[in-house]
């Protein structure tokens, strides 16, 4: 039985509509072609333990009959996506449950860390590097996604560290940088973790991101860092981050920014012996 | 929590299909403001969320003295209270100055823009109480307005009146500058079969277009095809989260009532359903009242296949407004959802098919993201 509610005491507007009708749509009704994310990465093997990441979504036809969510048919059984140079899983086997996999490997030798990184071209990293390594062929991107809503605004969500991530790279590319990140500085009474910074070059920037709960940085902080770029000690970059980041507002920063450091570079060197 | 904070219930526009009421003077006080502000806090705190604050009217900027002092007082509370404060606004940007836009850059509030399409649109129903359109006044700020915030949203409302320059109203707003467009017909006007055949015809014109900025790499937001494919993409999750009315979300008139949403803070009517008040808080019956009927089965919906989350029959405050009934969705919303269902279906289908790089990012973030991190994406020129 259906819930009264309170009585508005007058015909309602929907009155007023002749002629149209609250019908459901039950034979004829359009469907989409295109999978839901759980049957895209299913196949993509993102779901349901399996590794292999390649042959999906992009490139992928539109499936005829798209598994049904509800009851996906074991990853083993799914035909092997197509190899690639990055895959690491050999596709001629039938993936298996972690667990399992987890089993039949060899355990790891004791008191062995990560191996380490492999050699770097030094000519790779003249036109930029971060953590060591060379820019990315293709620059990251940020995504901003939104949440909630009915009728009142939904919420503009992103993630700070994809943000980083680009500011990061266009930063490196454009000032040719060796970017380290969240780099702890500890200069003139100021203790600062910048989320890139070339110690050699002295250039870097902070962020802030009051979605990833930081607090904008204090005013004296701010007159610090204008005091160092004067000086030509520093040039540190503060981006905060209020409202939703955009590329092109993004990029327009960064570029004014390192046009003003190519005119007035900072020394080159170490800036204290307290910076880390 | 997702608090609606209506400040006033006075407006500098007679917008025929308003959905607020009445206007007139009648402000939010200092006190209430700051008694809202502190109660929404509390509120986020206790269940661990952010204290979302979205002002509304009336036209908000008539009372934004009290806005701002209610801002103020919020940042200082939150901050005390260890919750994240957030500020949105819905407005028809009118009466925004530069100043104004200062203050919101500070406190990082994000504005809607109320804005109704082209001139010919617009001026179709937005109009000041002598009757004449808004939209000149409006379109000098437009430009200020988008290099104030480049991801401004607008939000359009289509009525029989507006309906023919639909088209060219969302043409103009994209050509404008606009990324982001929430598109809402007002299911509380008398539609007719005549209107829901040109409501077909605007809306494959907008399929058109919107197709073709996607071919060309526009990346767009438009709720009509948008939420739709997301909603399918989602599967099963997408159904549930498009309104949490006395949930999350609430209202708050000037005089401190609090309300299940919108279109219910009408305080010169004894017919809506009334939660509480920010001194008392609420009332436990009424929330649950509204709850159950909230999440209720809608009706004829329960065996229709577009009631898989394609379909915008959620809204329970729009159904009461139009039916009388939380649970029953007005004729004009079945009608327009029969219409715009398939349009975004083809369209989807096609971008899939032709897979659009655009489309691909936004409706499976996962897969788009492996294949930006390939690093021989780059070399073979493969989309993002």
């Amino acid at each position: 039985m259906k819930k009264k509610l309170p009585v508005l005491g007058k015909p309602t507007p929907a009155a007023s509509q002749r002629g149209l009708a609250a019908k459901p749509v039950k034979s004829g009704a359009s469907r989409p072609e295109f999978p839901t994310r759980g049957e895209a990465y299913l196949k993509a093997g993102l779901l349901g333990g399996a590794t292999l990441l390649a042959g999906c979504g992009g490139s992928a036809p539109a499936p005829k009959q798209p598994a049904p969510v509800t009851e996906p048919a074991p990853v083993a059984q799914e035909p092997a996506p197509t190899p690639t140079t990055t895959q690491q899983v050999a596709t001629d086997q039938p993936a298996v449950p972690p667990q399992q996999a987890q089993q039949s490997m060899p355990p790891p030798p004791p008191d062995q860390g990560p191996p380490p990184p492999p050699p770097v071209d030094p000519a790779l990293l003249v036109n930029g590097s971060i953590d060591g390594q060379p820019l990315a062929s293709q620059m990251p991107k940020f995504k901003v996604h939104r949440e909630g809503g009915g009728i009142g605004p939904a919420e503009d969500m992103w993630d700070p560290s994809e943000v980083e991530a680009y500011v990061s790279w266009q930063m490196a590319k454009e000032g040719k940088l060796a970017l380290k990140s969240n780099y702890q500085l500890d200069f003139d009474g100021v203790q600062l973790t910048l989320a890139g910074y070339d110690p050699d070059k002295n250039i870097g920037y902070a962020y802030y991101d009051k979605f990833g709960g930081d607090t904008a940085a204090p005013k004296d902080v701010h007159a610090k860092l204008d005091g160092w770029m004067k000086a030509n000690k520093a040039a540190i970059l503060l981006i905060e981050v209020g409202r939703v980041p955009d590329t092109a507002t993004m990029k327009g920063k960064i570029m004014k920014f390192m046009t003003q450091v190519k005119k007035h570079p900072p020394a080159t060197g170490p800036l204290s012996a307290s910076a880390s | 929590m997702n608090a609606l904070v209506h400040l006033t219930h006075d407006c500098n526009l007679r917008c025929p299909y308003c959905f607020t009421g009445a206007k007139f003077a009648r402000e939010m006080s200092a006190e209430t403001a700051r008694r809202s502000a502190e109660f929404v806090i509390d509120h986020a705190k206790e269940h661990g969320q952010r204290a979302v604050f979205s002002f509304f009217g009336g036209e908000p900027m008539m009372a934004y003295d009290t806005l701002r002092e209610m801002v103020l007082h919020a940042e200082k509370v939150a901050e005390e209270r260890g919750v994240h404060a957030v500020f949105r606004m819905n407005t028809n940007g009118l009466l925004i100055k530069e100043e104004h836009l200062a203050f919101f850059e500070q406190h990082d509030l994000i504005f809607i823009l109320s804005i109704d399409g082209n001139q010919a649109m617009h001026d179709a129903e937005r109009r000041t109480e002598s009757g004449h359109g808004s939209f000149e006044a409006l379109a000098k700020k437009l430009p200020r307005f988008l290099e104030h915030n480049p991801g401004m949203m607008a939000s359009v409302v289509v009525t029989p009146t507006n309906l023919p320059h639909t088209a060219d109203g969302i043409r103009f707003l994209f050509d404008a500058g606009f990324r982001f467009l929430i598109i809402k017909p007002d299911i509380t006007q008398p539609w007719s079969e005549d209107h829901v055949a040109e409501l077909s015809r605007q809306y494959e014109l907008v399929a058109e277009d919107y197709l073709a900025r996607m071919r060309r790499g526009d990346d767009l937001y438009l709720n009509l095809f948008d939420d739709k494919w997301i909603n399918h993409a989602k599967g099963a999750e997408g159904i549930s989260i498009r309104c949490d009315v006395g949930t999350s979300q609430i209202s708050i008139a000037p005089s401190g009532n609090i309300y299940p949403c919108v279109r219910w803070v009408k305080e010169e009517e004894d017919t809506v359903p009334r939660l509480g008040d920010v001194w008392q808080g609420f009332i436990p019956h009424k929330l649950d009242e509204i709850r159950a009927a909230s999440h209720a089965p809608k009706s004829p919906c329960n065996d229709c296949s577009y009631n898989d989350g394609r379909c915008a029959n959620e809204c329970a405050c729009e159904h009461y407004s139009a039916t009388g009934r939380i649970d029953t969705p007005a004729p004009a919303l079945c009608e327009h959802e029969r219409v715009m269902v398939p349009i975004a279906d083809r369209v989807g289908n096609t971008l899939w098919r032709e897979q659009n790089p655009i489309f691909l990012r936004k409706l499976y973030p996962k897969l788009a993201q492996i294949r930006t991190n390939r690093p021989d994406d780059g070399a073979k020129g493969a989309t993002p």
